[in-house]
């Protein structure tokens, strides 16, 4: 497991010349072992902050460092995983083989074939095993993307909008999943969404971000699994929903 | 039924062909019929001169054709993947993409020869573009998304090219011998046409001194299947190669 630590971080983007801010003073804590939403409207710099925190994009300034067991560590030392908006995998591999692809370096074949078939079982995707990524939906393809994230056994999972180009009913089903995921497996995640009931029906935390900023930080202390009519519920998602909308 | 459809014209052509001869609307000599045609190439396969000159010409294709791959798919994996180097290489390309190999013929007898080196060479410069690009733009056509994938799950250089790039690019690349050997094909008659002691080429253009049409008739023939033989070849190779791709890959060919 691992935390994060990001201190006074920015990102900036040059558009012909003109620097454009896509984050600014970004200070944020996420606990080891925690599950953390971030929450905003489109273009408020939800999916670079993950970037960032994957390196895949390098900072203009600031830290982000990580820590384990108390201590600080770097980057390289901590396993990091990443489910992206689209499914993103590869159309040449069928789900097995996608899902084993994250196990590149193990060596024990042996090991590989179980740690894939445990996931594949787990999400349901044991009767697809062989299909290929165009022979399967949505849904499929996304837990798929999923299943692989979780065969590389991260420390810290960071996810894109994940169920975000779902169907209501898919997208229902695999929440509730994510949290039952996050309770046996209790690794530390960060979930960006648009979706403010699907930010506060997962997360322990919700960041909420507008124009590159983090305007709040609001803790979610509900139990799950969570009921989305409870009143408790309705009124974090109110108060989350008006401040991303006075703005 | 696709297959009856496909043979249609042919037959057609075929039929239409054989009225006009009986009738005798054109001077024989000029065009044979079809029955002096199979009875021509009978004779050819019976004493051993059609399989000749075919081994000879498909024996130069093939060589000249693998000799350019090992060049150019290298070549265009190490560009693709290091885009800084492509600064030098693309106007010394780019230059010598536009000179027709045929153009080179005269000088490559003057170096050396009308022996084998020279079809090979014309060969190699005819077929080493379209391998060429076609590996390029699938390299560089890869998706970044897929890469960063990659990148996530700590690949290295060797895994990034073996796991995402080559397959991404394989159809392109597949692309490009066929049209690779299309082009090789073609050049090496035209080389074997101007100067040649044996192929297919060769063939051709004594029987056109010797007056004998038939002949020049079976040579077309055979290089226009060989060619399809050779290109459906590499569509069912291509299915067997990329079995997550539907149906086969139809460049361009539907």
């Amino acid at each position: 497991m691992a935390g994060v630590e990001i201190r006074e971080a920015a990102k900036i983007y040059y558009i012909k010349g003109n620097p454009v801010y896509a984050l600014a003073d970004i200070n944020l804590s996420i606990a080891d072992g925690s599950f953390v939403t971030v929450v905003g409207k489109s273009g408020c710099g939800k999916s670079t902050l993950l970037r960032l925190i994957c390196g895949l994009e390098p900072l203009t300034s600031g830290t982000i460092t990580f820590t384990a067991d108390g201590c600080v560590k770097r980057r390289s030392e901590q396993r990091i995983s990443m489910v992206f908006q689209e499914p993103r995998l590869m159309p040449w591999l069928t789900v097995e083989q996608n899902m084993a692809m994250a196990l590149i370096h193990e060596p024990d074949k042996q090991k590989v074939k179980a740690t894939v078939d445990h996931f594949l079982s787990l999400l349901g995707l044991k009767r697809f095993k062989d299909a290929y990524p165009r022979q399967i939906s949505g849904g499929m393809a996304q837990r798929t993307a999923l299943g692989r994230t979780l065969c590389y056994d991260p420390d810290l999972i960071l996810m894109d909008e994940p169920l975000g180009a779902l169907d209501a009913f898919t997208r229902r089903n695999l929440q509730k999943e994510m949290v039952e995921l996050f309770q046996q497996q209790r690794k530390t995640i960060v979930f960006v969404t648009h979706d403010v009931d699907e930010a506060v029906f997962l997360g322990q935390k919700t960041v909420v971000l507008d124009a590159g900023r983090v305007i709040r930080e609001v803790a979610i202390p509900l139990d799950y699994p969570r009921v989305i009519t409870d009143r408790a519920f309705f009124l974090l998602r109110e108060d989350i929903m008006n401040m991303i909308m006075s703005d | 039924m696709k297959l009856i459809k496909g043979l249609a014209i042919p037959v057609l052509i075929l039929l239409l062909w054989l009225y006009v001869s009986i009738q005798g609307f054109f001077n024989s000599y000029l065009l044979p019929s079809p029955v002096t045609i199979a009875g021509t190439m009978g004779q050819l396969i019976e004493n051993g001169l059609l399989l000749k000159h075919i081994g000879i010409s498909l024996y130069r294709v093939l060589l000249g054709f693998s000799l350019t791959f090992l060049l150019a798919f290298p070549l265009a994996v190490l560009l693709g993947m290091n885009q800084k180097w492509n600064d030098y290489f693309d106007p010394v390309l780019d230059f010598i993409r536009h000179v027709p190999p045929l153009a080179c013929v005269p000088l490559l007898i003057l170096w050396f020869g009308i022996g084998e080196p020279p079809k090979i060479a014309i060969i190699m410069l005819a077929t080493f573009f379209p391998v060429f690009l076609n590996t390029l733009n699938g390299v560089l056509g890869c998706d970044k998304k897929l890469l960063e994938v990659g990148q996530v799950f700590e690949f290295t250089a060797v895994d990034r090219f073996r796991r995402i790039i080559l397959p991404s690019a394989l159809p392109s690349v597949i692309l490009g011998m066929r049209l690779g050997l299309g082009y090789s094909w073609r050049s090496l008659i035209g080389a074997e046409l101007i100067a040649a002691s044996s192929g297919i080429g060769y063939m051709i253009i004594d029987a056109e001194q010797i007056s004998r049409p038939d002949i020049i008739f079976v040579g077309i023939l055979t290089i226009g299947l060989f060619g399809y033989c050779i290109d459906y070849g590499f569509l069912k190779l291509t299915d067997y190669l990329m079995p997550w791709e539907d149906r086969q890959v139809d460049y361009g060919r539907g």
